[in-house]
């Protein structure tokens, strides 16, 4: 072929791309497509907006009633969020709902008699917080070498005693259990 | 040949170019605040040399319908986004450039070529001259043989070769307008022509003077 091939310039042998094209007839086929495609793509994105405000209507039997709910828990929460109940609020509800339970201890060993005393009460101080904690008293008689230990729920405002002898609370323990105070667990002694 | 084309390209900013830049633009507004029917006059203007630039860089006529299509139909839906930085002809053949890189990219390793009905009243003339000593039964086969070549040879350089030759040599567009078609510079155009036209050469060196 080469020997019997025309000589051409690379240009003019370019353009002959220009002479590659579909019969008029095809164009129809194109148009008709490129309608219907387009045609689609109007409809999808028409579709959304204007079925946006039936979509909502039909959805208004359970939209109402949850608006409804949903107005009523955001004002509840903004009301609460306002004004949280304060600890002394607190403690005073516990207080009385609560009567505090009376604290007996009898001592394994029997002291010694010794003369009466007026009755003292180991005040409690409120906690800071309301969250929950066990309340343990090591109860340990000044004289005698024995120790009681009794739970206490908290949070208690009094602990009494019918111990006559005024040293007989030297320590107590408050622990908490709620996951912010585990690494804060209170330890302190009293005494009197 | 070389003189019209320059005339040609010279013409980009003629007040003829200009005028049919507004001409787009107006007809892109129109789109662009809801008259879907508009756009059907951009794509009966813009549909030929679509066709002709993504056919000239996959040599494959029925990826070339389904390419054409996807770029007016993209074009179609990021319409609204259209700022007329630059002319809407030149967005267009962006997004059909773009559409049939990404597709050849795709389909690397599944090339096949398949041509599109080859007019011999539009072939130029100094090829038809070239085979007018032949007989007239031996012009079809040699100008089928001729596609045949030229699309293989062209099909050999690498996309950025082939778009840069066909959008210059085929589809007429000046070195600016294929720097921003493919985000370049003129100065990387210029070199990949030349070296596009050479290798062009080497491979058709049996056909050419």
């Amino acid at each position: 072929m080469p020997q019997k091939s025309p000589k051409i310039n690379l240009e003019g042998l370019l353009k002959l791309k220009k002479a590659e094209r579909p019969d008029p007839a095809f164009w129809d086929q194109f148009q008709k497509e490129f309608r219907q495609r387009q045609l689609q793509t109007v409809m999808v994105r028409e579709s959304f907006w204007s079925r946006l405000p039936q979509l909502i209507l039909a959805r208004s039997r359970l939209l109402v009633p949850l608006s409804g709910l949903a107005l009523v828990l955001f004002v509840f929460l903004l009301n609460y969020r306002g004004n949280p109940p304060s600890q002394g609020d607190f403690v005073e509800t516990v207080a009385l709902a609560q009567p505090t339970p009376e604290i007996k201890m009898e001592p394994s060993v029997r002291e010694p008699a010794l003369p009466p005393q007026p009755r003292r009460e180991a005040v409690f101080i409120p906690a800071l917080s309301s969250a929950p904690a066990s309340f343990v008293v090591d109860v340990i008689p000044a004289k005698l070498p024995e120790t009681a230990t009794y739970t206490q729920e908290f949070p208690t405002p009094t602990i009494r005693s019918n111990s006559d002898s005024p040293a007989t609370y030297v320590s107590y323990t408050i622990s908490r259990d709620t996951p912010i105070y585990v690494s804060a667990a209170l330890s302190q002694r009293i005494g009197f | 040949m070389a003189p019209a084309r320059t005339i040609g390209r010279t013409l980009i900013s003629s007040p003829e170019v200009q005028a049919e830049r507004d001409g787009d633009l107006l007809l892109v507004r129109r789109v662009q605040s809801g008259d879907v029917a508009a756009f059907d006059h951009l794509v009966l203007k813009y549909r030929e040399r679509m066709f002709s630039v993504i056919y000239n860089l996959t040599s494959n006529k029925e990826d070339t319908y389904d390419l054409s299509q996807e770029t007016f139909i993209k074009a179609f839906q990021s319409i609204g986004r259209f700022k007329a930085r630059s002319s809407f002809f030149t967005w267009l053949y962006r997004i059909a450039v773009n559409t049939t890189l990404t597709h050849l990219k795709k389909n690397r390793f599944r090339s096949f070529l398949s041509f599109e009905t080859l007019h011999e009243e539009a072939c130029p003339t100094d090829v038809l001259e070239a085979l007018s000593s032949k007989s007239s039964t031996e012009k079809p086969a040699l100008l089928k043989e001729l596609q045949y070549k030229l699309n293989e040879a062209l099909q050999t350089l690498s996309v950025k070769h082939r778009t840069v030759i066909v959008l210059f040599e085929i589809d007429d567009l000046s070195h600016q307008e294929i720097a921003e078609i493919m985000n370049c510079s003129v100065g990387t155009v210029r070199s990949r022509l030349h070296y596009a036209k050479k290798q062009l050469q080497a491979k058709l060196q049996d056909w050419l003077d």
